[in-house]
């Protein structure tokens, strides 16, 4: 191996490693939480996919801007995504919801509002039915 | 012409013509959603010769084509691409024939009946679980026509088979002993796995032992022995899945349907997803990255720049694969048994990351 191809092997490691340290750092928001720092949730949200419907608690999903929920999701029947998205329509998380597991995921919302819940996994031809609008709460 | 270079020829054209099939596809899937009534006379004749029991919906459709569009271009375009040109280029590099030229036309038909039978249970039989196949929908055969389940699992399986079938001629052209070219079978694993390289770098290198690995094979047979192995595993892995679905469906179909939740989802999922993306590594990533290495050199007639790098990467690829493999089987583990921490534990089958 000459010069030139030791230098082109060490860029390769070295872009390698930084964007393995970069994304798994406390840089990116939900690494943080999820990596490093382990809060407690100061709520938990069940959420229930069947039958082509999302079945959210009685009385919507309300939290507080910048607290810590832990969302659980369960599936009767087969794959669904759970999605949760900005009002413009920008994706804030998505996580699998594998039947019969308990599929947890602990987030933090930064932005009062309100958030749509989307079904993000292709479960048949009725999958673009599982839209729940302004199905979250956000408050200050 | 020769025969071999007549067969490579006919591999191409066919994979060419799959190539356009999938892009007439891709063609009638935007159509449909950007204005579904656009398309209204042309799926009303095609109903006429559809097996269903009902009319089907645009949704059904449009998942049905959406399901055999990537079939049709992985394993109708590329992989018969792949067949092709490695039929030629193998032997002629070697300077050796094929070593079971009977498997070469059964390739070429298999491969292409398997296709065509996938396209047609999509396409007709509106089989519509996506090529995802995420457990148990494939299964739930109120989603998921029983009528186009059977044929793909039938064409899937068809063609993992002629997969199998192809690396094996391939690794055996590859290992027979014609010319001095030839490598044993372990000579031929090491160099796939990146053994010897490996045994250098720890100090241990056998110094009587050919370095197949870094100074024996051309780059391009490097890529062929370790683009295989991924191919394998690919193919073992749909193969297995493609049975158990074909059970269900047989059962069903004979009156006695399977429980879906037997199977535990998750760990399907884990198996499912760790052998496709073989794909993407086994054939389109390093097949196609051998034949540049190849043909660059040939081009401007100088040899590769970093032919070492390209050595050493294509093994980081090979077990990269192979670690994340053996870190989702841990993770599976982990997570059923509930040994990680409150927020990590929390995620079987979860992502916490938004990219899913």
């Amino acid at each position: 191996m000459d010069r030139q191809e030791r230098i082109w092997l060490g860029v390769l490691v070295a872009v390698f490693v930084l964007v393995n340290v970069i994304t798994l750092s406390p840089l990116v928001p939900w690494q943080q939480w999820t990596l490093w720092t382990h809060p407690t949730p100061q709520q938990q949200v069940r959420i229930e996919f069947g039958d082509y419907e999302i079945h959210l608690p009685p009385g919507g999903v309300q939290v507080q801007a910048g607290e810590f929920v832990e969302f659980v999701a369960i599936s009767q029947d087969v794959t669904y995504g759970l999605g949760v998205f900005r009002e413009d329509g920008r994706m804030v998380f998505q996580m699998q919801v594998v039947p019969g597991h308990e599929n947890r995921i602990v987030w933090r919302f930064d932005q009062p509002g309100t958030y749509d819940v989307r079904s993000t996994e292709y479960s048949g031809p009725r999958h673009p039915e599982m839209f729940v609008p302004d199905a979250i709460r956000v408050t200050p | 012409m020769g025969w071999i270079e007549k067969w490579t020829l006919r591999f191409a054209v066919v994979a060419l013509i799959f190539l356009a099939m999938t892009g007439f596809e891709g063609v009638l899937m935007r159509t449909h959603m950007a204005a579904p009534q656009a398309l209204a006379g042309f799926e009303q004749t095609l109903n006429a010769v559809r097996i269903t029991d009902h009319e089907p919906t645009p949704a059904e459709l449009l998942y049905g084509m959406m399901t055999v569009h990537p079939i049709v271009g992985v394993y109708g375009f590329a992989y018969m691409s792949v067949m092709g040109a490695f039929y030629f280029l193998v032997p002629y590099l070697l300077k050796k024939e094929i070593r079971h030229k009977k498997l070469v036309p059964l390739n070429f038909w298999l491969q292409t009946g398997g296709v065509l039978l996938c396209w047609l249970s999509g396409f007709f039989g509106l089989f519509n679980s996506l090529y995802t196949l995420y457990w148990p929908l494939p299964v739930s055969f109120d989603r998921v026509p029983l009528v186009g389940t059977i044929p793909f699992t039938v064409g899937a399986a068809v063609i993992m088979v002629n997969i199998l079938l192809f690396s094996f001629n391939t690794f055996s052209t590859v290992l027979s002993k014609s010319n001095p070219q030839s490598y044993s079978f372990w000579q031929f694993l090491r160099a796939a796995f990146g053994i010897s390289r490996l045994m250098k770098w720890l100090g241990k290198e056998d110094k009587n032992a050919p370095n197949l690995d870094y100074n024996g094979l051309p780059v391009f047979v490097v890529a062929v022995a370790r683009g295989s192995i991924d191919t394998v595993i690919n193919a073992i892995v749909l193969l297995t899945a493609g049975a158990l679905i074909l059970v269900y469906g047989l059962a069903a179909l004979l009156g006695h349907p399977l429980n879906p939740m037997a199977v535990d989802a998750l760990v399907y999922k884990n198996w499912f997803w760790w052998g496709l993306d073989m794909v993407a590594d086994g054939n389109v990533l390093i097949y196609t990255a051998g034949v540049w290495y190849l043909l660059i050199p040939l081009l401007v007639g100088r040899r590769l720049f970093g032919e070492s790098v390209v050595r050493t990467s294509s093994w980081w690829t090979c077990w990269s694969r192979w670690a994340s493999g053996a870190t989702t089987c841990w993770a599976t583990r982990c997570n059923r048994c509930g040994c990680g921490s409150s927020l990590a534990r929390s995620s079987p089958g979860a992502s916490s990351s938004p990219w899913g």
